[in-house]
């Protein structure tokens, strides 16, 4: 992770699957609409094929009454260890990193994250960005947790 | 490489402060185009330029700001930008739009030098050359130095000859020092004082009728239109301004000063003019901008004549030029006068006379004329090739000078975004039309000189008459409805709830008793008074009135006893027809009086009556109704209006919008407004039926509604509050149904609510006077208008002279034809001045007192009431109601009331002056004016005067009314009692800039507001090394207060986000009150102050206001934080919330925090709350967005408006959107030159963060009884609860509260809320004594 982002994040939480359920769902770009609240969609660039570093996708989010399109690609992708990601075109830099431990409570997740916006959200002071990314992290990660509890349910 | 800075002028800085701010704007671009006729050597020409740019500063230089300032800067590497660009596969229409564009390229005057020129290739043998400069640094006159010597660069360089830069020559920056070394003398100072003498006390506004609204910001573009002057009047304007001993210029400004106070109507106007500026022989070889702008005053008087008018002018021009060293934009300073971003400061419109001589032979290349002669130039020949130029500067531009085959030629400028281009053609025909009859005799009076010219008075006036072909064959109403009555016997003509009546009934019963009317009562010709229930034999008996050969007079039973007995007293009647229903009103009149039914009865008894028509004779000029109308004496006016207007009205609607066979109409209004005539006779005199409902339903919205379901009437009239009402009340619309609005203004959202519920909607116009309505438009969509003249009638748009305005300039409305009635009943003077004679009809129109044009589409506009009315605080005031209720104070002879700016607010004041030696109390006069009117038209100052300041007319002169002066009298002044007291009260007066100010007063009564608490705090802070909070001058309100808290070390605060409003008892409940979006909680300190002072009120601000890092974004969190105090401080028992706008929001969720904490929260009150429900957020809630509210918000504890658009906004640089929007606020006073600008950053923080809190919250259904207080007058629509009876199944009570949304929660509005407030939690209180009571009993 760079330091030099102007918005970063880390957050750590246990998800209740076994690591294999874990890996598979949040190291797939295309998962991300379903549990982050912001996300709108995700395109492959090369749909079909397994995900691999080097893998790119286009993403969209909504944000703060603004709508955002990225090209991104998987910059990480150590199985059942750790998956990393980062823009590579779009309105701000960012970079992000899972890294995946087993424990006995489940699956520890351990998430970094950082973005440049710039100018992009205009006036908005970058502290209230990030307490609302920070909001609606904690929300996203809640979204994720429903998920595999369902998923273990079902 | 950069050699040298250099300070520059205040007018420079003006033009690089314009050109920054409106960075597209091509109104500062000087141009000259001419066609190169021939080869060209283009390496010469290049050369020629450059050689001029190594000799002239001004060429070299770019703008910069340094330390602050702007200065200019030299920039020797950079070159001038000649560019070559061949058109020639372009048409010359396209090639004329290509070149005119490529003129408008806006300037960076921090990156481009200041001149560029382009050479557009067209042919081989023709091109264009344009030389585009920027006003900053370049004038007209050095583009004439320009033209001179390129010519002789050129002509020398491509003959091989060589040429030698002049290093003497004088330089533009040596004019600027010799400016500011002039602005340091006396001198210049007094000349700067002289000039602002003159010109104080205009308010440096022109208000020209403009075609489209202006808009907030000056878009500062514009257009030309380009004219002559006929030769004749040409030779005429010179011999007759030498014989007045003027110059032209001075003649034609004249002219054009009184065409600008016969479009605006004003009579003191304000015109700029430029002055060439260079004062001294030595700076005419130099380049560079010496123009200032001189402000040419114009008190225009009616009475005199042109010749008067020139010699004025005469005496202003040469004081002008005598001090035209003295810099525009220090007059603007000097007058000190509210900046408004949609004009230019001091002067809207222009006249400049262009006429220098190295421009003899040239001069047809400044004028679009028809001139194309070539002049020979540096050995070429050029031709002219028009490009207007320097346009949206202002308003309104009028640029002469040149003349051209004996015509003066003349451009008029004017801003696009205001004029059509027909409206500058036709303002230029009105100047020509107006500056031939002021030629023609100059000595007559100015208000008879014309100004709309034959042909455009033709047109007007084709315009103001009806279209719609109507002839009525009958001439009475009821020979109408028994003509329909013989056509359609059996169909039924009337029908109210509990019956119906077919024609032949209802011809045959009227007739009985016109019969008898007529024989017993002898009615004819006589006025018959009717006092009736709303059914349907209410429409026998006015028919049998009509029969009988009398005219009704209608008394509603629902209005005030005393009204009516004015109207029984006044109406001269002959007998009062009373519904035997009606039993609570006793006329005391020695009046005859028969019940209605029992003349029914007696007129059914009476058999040997005929039934058939009675014998009276009525005609058209009879009188078939007599109404009274509100009059400015406080009694009532009768207005007579005959049949023959009934008629016309009736048949005219028959024809547009019509009405066929077996229509219905729902009758709803009251008979004593005249509209309702239309209601029962429209459908009863062409085949229709009238449906006649009580007035108790016509009030009750649901009743409406249901009669409306039952009837499904295929038309209905009413006004736009009815049709308001109806729509808040759920009324679902009907598509088979056609509206009639009218009688007040149709607010356009309003209409486009109605036209989505109906068939069709048509807004109708008129007044009493000229029988019911007057015009009628069909409403499609878009702008509101009031149409167009219904059958046989005119309407006219005059000037105070009673001459048409030209087309889209307002004026008073005025309405001739069939429907303009007799006047006002025994009052011949009320009537010969509103019913008039014009020289432009024959007949007689009547004055409406309403102010109008006629736009661009033909269509009458109606823009409210002439005279004296003003808005504070969203009620509109007839100052004329007060003056009249102040006169009949004894001791007071004469009265006027005004709106006057105080201390960021409005407030109205009374000047009066006392009868003989008498002092009438101010205490005493608000005391009897408060019995009298409503609380918010009681004056706020009241000032004594020994006369009050008259026109020559004989006229109060309300400009020449003082400021009001503190009012000593009104309350008691005590002084401190002690030295902090003293300190206190010191740096009160200093914030407040007031002096009288007394240590019991409140902050908040006298003027203070959340801003300037913020700057108090922060001066006792500092004088007192004290670390005082925000919260301390809410919760301590008056120096006394202060002081005491002081004293007692009570200035610390056990929960920081926790402001006491008011301690009171501590054995009832509290009330929390949450925070509004902008997170501060000032907005209650109104509702704190006319609150029962028992109930302990609390506010909970967000702690972002003091630590920005604070601010939270989720609602939940919010809320969490304020849950937790309020456990603290309340530990146990029911809890009572509430808040305005978004507190609300807060204090519904912190309702569903605390009751899974397992409290009760026994209510909410909210104060026009929308519910948080999805459809309630907005589509668009970014930044701009919000900071646009943050911008509106800042204005409205101020009772003004700042609307600057999201879109606005987002055309600024990220970095630059707050100042800006700070520096709008300080513009129109909102917030002080000084504010504390990171404490505002903190403010706008909170809100940006609580708007973005808003968004992001998800619907949750809570269940807790909640009081909606809901601001009625609010345009914005959200449903009639706003959305809340989506989230409450049930507890739900909603108060109508007079105001919008802001209003409510200031004086006066707010009382009604503190009022219903207090009363419920009186209740409250006391129901839970009550309970508590009762349990300890048992």
């Amino acid at each position: 992770m760079s330091n030099t982002k102007e918005i970063t994040m880390e957050k750590e939480y246990v998800l209740k699957a076994p690591l294999a359920e874990v890996y598979a769902f949040l190291s797939n770009p295309e998962n991300d609409d379903i549990w982050q609240g912001s996300c709108d969609r995700v395109e492959m660039q090369q749909p079909g094929e397994p995900v691999a570093a080097g893998s790119k996708y286009n993403i969209h989010f909504s944000f703060l009454s603004r709508k955002m399109s990225f090209e991104a690609e998987v910059s990480e992708y150590e199985f059942e260890k750790s998956y990393g990601y980062q823009s590579t075109e779009g309105p701000m830099p960012y970079e992000g990193r899972y890294v995946f431990t087993e424990t006995e409570e489940g699956v520890h997740v351990n998430w970094t994250f950082g973005a440049t916006p710039g100018k992009f959200f205009g006036i908005i002071p970058k502290a209230l960005i990030r307490k609302t990314m920070d909001k609606k992290v904690l929300e996203d990660i809640e979204r994720l947790q429903q998920h595999f509890a369902s998923a273990t349910i079902n | 490489m950069t050699l040298s800075v250099r300070p520059i002028t205040d007018v420079q800085k003006g033009l690089v402060y314009l050109q920054q701010i409106n960075p597209q704007t091509a109104a500062y671009n000087v141009v000259f185009a001419a066609k190169i006729e021939g080869e060209f050597d283009f390496d010469s020409l290049q050369a020629a330029f450059y050689h001029l740019q190594q000799q002239h500063l001004v060429l070299r230089e770019l703008f910069a700001e340094e330390n602050g300032e702007l200065i200019a800067r030299e920039q020797s590497t950079l070159k001038l930008d000649i560019r070559r660009e061949d058109i020639a596969s372009l048409s010359p229409e396209q090639a004329h739009a290509h070149i005119y564009a490529a003129s408008r390229v806006a300037f960076n005057l921090y990156q481009d030098l200041c001149l560029r020129v382009e050479l557009f290739r067209l042919s081989e043998s023709e091109t264009v050359m344009t030389l585009v400069a920027h006003h900053a640094n370049f004038d007209f006159w050095s583009l004439a130095l320009l033209l001179e010597q390129l010519a002789g660069h050129y002509q020398a360089l491509s003959a091989g000859d060589s040429l030698a830069l002049d290093s003497e020559a004088i330089q533009f920056d040596q004019y600027v020092d010799h400016l500011q070394a002039l602005q340091q003398k006396d001198k210049y100072q007094a000349a700067r004082e002289e000039l602002l003498a003159g010109l104080r006390g205009s308010d440096g506004v022109l208000n020209l009728s403009t075609d489209h609204s202006r808009s907030r910001l000056n878009p500062m573009s514009g257009t030309s239109y380009s004219f002559a002057i006929p030769a004749d009047l040409t030779a005429a304007v010179h011999e007759t301004a030498k014989a007045h001993k003027v110059t032209p210029y001075m003649y034609l400004l004249s002219a054009f000063q009184l065409a600008l106070h016969r479009y605006s109507g004003q009579d003191d106007l304000l015109v700029g003019t430029p002055a060439a500026g260079r004062d001294k022989r030595k700076w005419n070889g130099v380049m560079g901008n010496f123009v200032n702008t001189l402000v040419l005053r114009s008190q225009v008087d009616e009475t005199s004549d042109f010749a008067q008018m020139l010699a004025n002018t005469y005496q202003r021009v040469v004081t002008s030029v005598r001090h035209q060293s003295v810099q525009f934009p220090q007059l603007v300073e000097g007058l000190g006068l509210k900046r408004d971003s949609s004009r230019t400061p001091l002067i809207q419109a222009s006249f400049a006379w262009d006429r220098l001589p190295q421009f003899a032979d040239m001069a047809h290349f400044f004028s679009h004329s028809d001139c194309s002669a070539t002049v020979e130039w540096g050995g070429l020949n050029l031709s002219p090739y028009w490009i207007p130029q320097q346009e949206g500067q202002f308003d309104l531009a009028l640029e002469m000078g040149a003349e051209i085959a004996g015509e003066l030629t003349a451009t008029l400028k004017f801003r696009d975004d205001l004029f059509e281009a027909e409206s500058a053609a036709c303002f230029a025909a009105n100047f020509v039309e107006l500056l031939g009859q002021v030629t023609a005799d100059p000595q007559q009076n100015i208000h008879q000189v014309k100004l709309v010219d034959a042909e455009q008075q033709q047109r007007i006036l084709g315009l103001a008459d009806s279209d719609i072909p109507v002839s009525p064959a009958v001439n009475t109403v009821h020979g109408l409805f028994q003509q329909q009555a013989g056509e359609t016997p059996d169909a039924i003509a009337v029908r109210d709830p509990d019956g119906a009546m077919s024609y032949q009934q209802l011809e045959t019963e009227s007739s009985r008793i016109a019969a008898l009317l007529q024989s017993e009562y002898k009615v004819a010709g006589k006025r018959v008074a009717i006092c009736h229930q709303r059914n349907r034999y209410l429409l026998v008996n006015l028919l049998a009135i009509f029969k009988a050969g009398a005219s009704y007079v209608p008394i509603d039973p629902n209005v005030p006893a005393a009204r009516s007995q004015m109207i029984i007293e006044d109406g001269d009647l002959s007998l009062l027809i009373q519904d035997e229903a009606i039993n609570h009103l006793d006329f005391s009149a020695e009046l005859p009086v028969v019940g209605a039914r029992m003349l029914g009865i007696a007129a059914a008894a009476a058999e040997s009556l005929p039934a058939a028509q009675p014998a009276a004779q009525v005609s058209g000029d009879d009188i078939a109704y007599m109404i009274f109308t509100s009059g400015s004496t406080g009694r009532p006016k009768g207005v007579s209006v005959p049949h023959g207007c009934v008629v016309n009205l009736l048949s005219s609607f028959a024809q547009y919008p019509g009405i066929r066979q077996q229509q219905s109409l729902l009758a709803v209004t009251t008979i004593s407004f005249d509209i309702s005539v239309l209601e029962l006779f429209l459908p009863i005199t062409h085949g229709g039926e009238t449906i006649i409902i009580g007035s108790d339903a016509s009030a009750d919205p649901q009743q409406l509604i249901a009669y409306m379901e039952q009837f499904r009437p295929q038309i209905m009239q009413a006004t736009p509050s009815h049709w308001r009402m109806l729509l808040e009340a759920g009324w679902q619309g009907d598509q088979a149904l056609t509206v009639y609005c009218g009688g007040e203004a149709l607010p356009r959202s309003l209409a486009e609510q109605l036209l989505e519920n109906c068939a069709d909607l048509y807004n109708v116009y008129g007044p009493t006077e000229t029988t019911i309505w007057s015009t009628i438009e069909h409403y499609r969509g878009g702008d509101v208008s009031i149409g167009r003249p219904i059958a046989n009638t005119q309407v006219y748009v005059v000037d105070s002279n009673h001459q048409i305005v030209p087309q889209g300039v307002v004026g008073e409305l005025c309405i001739g034809g069939d429907g303009v009635t007799q006047g006002y009943f025994e009052k011949p003077q009320l009537t010969a001045d509103a019913f008039i004679e014009a020289d432009f009809v024959t007949g007689t129109i009547y004055k409406t007192g309403d102010q109008a044009r006629i736009n661009s589409r033909g269509k009458l506009e109606c823009l409210g009431r002439i005279g004296n009315q003003v808005k504070i605080r969203g009620f509109r005031i007839e100052l004329d109601d007060i003056e009249e209720n102040l006169r009949k104070i004894d001791g007071i002879s004469n009265a006027v009331v005004a709106a006057k700016a105080q201390a960021d607010d409005k407030v109205l004041v009374c000047y009066y002056v006392a009868e003989g030696e008498s002092a009438v109390e101010s205490k005493a006069i608000r005391e009897q004016l408060k019995a009298a009117l409503p609380a918010y038209m009681v004056p706020n100052l009241f000032q004594p005067m020994a006369q009050l300041p008259m026109t020559a007319n004989g006229k109060v002169d309300r400009k020449q009314l003082p400021e009001p002066q503190a009012q000593q009298s009104d309350r008691e002044l005590m002084a401190p009692r002690g030295e902090l007291e003293s300190r206190l009260l010191s740096l009160w007066q200093q914030v407040l800039k007031q002096e009288l100010i007394s240590i019991e007063d409140d902050f908040y009564d006298i003027g203070g507001h959340s801003l300037l608490a913020v700057q108090l705090t922060g001066r006792i802070n500092q004088q007192l090394g004290l670390e005082l909070d925000n919260q301390f001058l809410l919760s301590n309100t008056t120096i006394a207060a202060m002081a005491a808290a002081i004293e007692s070390g009570e200035t610390d605060n056990a929960h920081p986000t926790l402001v006491t409003l008011n301690k009171g008892d501590s054995s009832r409940t509290p009330l929390f009150l949450m925070h509004p979006i902008g997170g501060t909680v000032y907005c209650y300190m109104a509702l704190a102050q006319a609150m029962d002072k028992q109930q302990p009120l609390y506010a909970f601000q967000s702690p972002g206001i003091e630590e920005a890092e604070e601010a939270e974004v989720g609602i939940e969190e919010i809320s969490r934080h304020y849950v937790r105090v309020i456990q603290e401080v309340q530990p146990e028992g029911p809890i009572l919330l509430g808040g305005w706008c978004f507190g609300g929001v807060l204090a519904y969720e912190a309702t569903r925090q605390l009751q899974a904490a397992g409290r009760e929260v026994a209510q909410i009150y909210s104060f026009d709350t929308r519910a948080p429900i999805v459809a309630n957020h907005p589509d668009d809630g970014d930044d701009a967005t919000l900071l646009s509210w943050f911008a509106r918000d800042l204005a409205v504890p101020h009772n003004k408006t700042l609307h600057i658009p999201p879109e606005e906004l987002r055309e600024i640089e990220v970095d630059e959107q707050f100042e800006y929007v700070l520096e709008r606020a300080k513009a129109i006073g909102v917030i002080d030159a000084d504010a504390d600008e990171e404490k505002l950053l903190n403010y706008f923080s909170v809100y940006i963060a609580n708007g973005m809190a808003l968004q992001m919250y998800e619907e949750h259904s809570v269940d807790v009884p909640l009081t909606l207080y809901f601001a009625r007058d609010e345009t914005v629509d959200y449903g009639p609860l706003l959305g809340w009876d989506q989230l409450l199944q049930q507890g739900l009570c909603k108060v109508d509260i007079a105001g919008d949304h802001n209003s409510i929660m200031y004086k006066p509005q707010v009382q009604q809320i503190a009022d219903d407030l207090s009363c419920r939690l009186n209740d409250y209180h006391f129901q839970t004594t009550a309970e508590v009571v009762t349990e300890e009993v048992a």
